[in-house]
């Protein structure tokens, strides 16, 4: 927790220092720009300049003002940034309940009883696939495995005998389960 | 012969009256594309067709336990190719609930066989079962 606090601050940091950074050079480019000679600028670019105000201080000053709120403004969506990740963070490390109960359902580990049914239901699929026929006894015994299972288990299951019933490995003599 | 006659147009003025107040009736027997991961069936039409191989069903499962209620559909049609599909989004769960023993009832998934979509109709168009 604390280091990937620490990560996103400094990655905050870093990304205001960036953007300061540029805003500064792009504002000193500007001056260089504006101290250069008109003859250096291409002709259509000077004749756009005689049509247009010449700078002046209070331009200079505009700018400067521009410079200003653009950081300003960085700067606060930097910080919504970073409330952002923050509050996503502690979401995340939120005891498990307090999230819904989709996210939290987690699968509970199979007892014994459990197991051994998951391998009868194996083997039943492991059977209909070498004689490639399901028979209704075999489905009757699948619904009696199935109770005994975790639904994700169930599921894995019955999802390998219907893909088979699906390629055509599996014909189903009666209703499947 | 005149007689005869206007028997012959009252009988067909009622044969045509009759046709008429019948209604529209279309069957829907198990349709399967896999390309598209749709199938549909009226399950009445599916009862109904001449051969023994096609069937449509939607099953659901509930569990006591923390496990969310499921539903998986499995569809065959008349030449044997078969699709299945499983949801345990409550929307789908839902609806799937809804099927009527005569519904019309159409899904699609997607390439995990989670059902992307479910249509249930309940339409006076739709067949019933006969034995």
């Amino acid at each position: 927790m604390a280091p990937r606090w620490k990560w996103l601050l400094g990655a905050g940091v870093l990304l205001l220092a960036l953007v300061t950074g540029f805003s500064i050079g792009r504002s000193s480019a500007r001056r260089i720009a504006s101290a250069k000679s008109p003859s250096s600028r291409p002709p259509d670019f000077q004749a756009a300049e005689r049509l247009s105000p010449q700078p002046s201080s209070a331009g200079a000053g505009m700018r400067l003002r521009d410079d200003l709120a653009f950081r300003n403004e960085v700067r606060q969506l930097l910080q919504e940034e970073l409330r952002s990740a923050r509050a996503q963070a502690e979401r995340k490390s939120e005891p498990a309940g307090t999230t819904g109960a989709a996210e939290t359902a987690e699968e509970p580990a199979m007892d014994e009883a459990s197991l051994a049914a998951y391998d009868r239901g194996q083997a039943l699929v492991r059977d209909a696939l070498s004689s490639r026929v399901w028979t209704p006894q075999q489905a009757e015994q699948m619904r009696t495995i199935l109770p005994r299972l975790p639904e994700e288990r169930g599921r894995e299951l019955l999802g390998q005998l219907f893909s088979a019933m699906s390629r055509g490995k599996i014909k189903s003599k009666g209703p499947p389960i | 012969m005149k007689k005869f006659l206007s028997t012959l147009i009252a009988c067909s003025v009622l044969a045509a009256g009759t046709a008429a107040w019948a209604g529209a009736k279309w069957d829907t027997e198990v349709y399967i594309n896999q390309e598209s991961r749709t199938a549909m069936a009226s399950l009445g039409s599916v009862r109904n067709s001449s051969d023994g191989t096609q069937y449509f069903e939607v099953v659901n499962h509930a569990y006591n336990g923390g496990s969310p209620p499921s539903i998986h559909v499995l569809a065959q049609d008349s030449s044997g190719n078969f699709a299945f599909c499983w949801s345990n989004v409550s929307s789908i769960v839902d609806a799937a609930n809804g099927v009527a023993p005569d519904a019309f009832v159409q899904i699609n998934w997607d390439e995990n066989s989670e059902c992307t979509y479910l249509l249930s109709r309940k339409a006076s168009y739709t067949p019933p079962k006969s034995p």
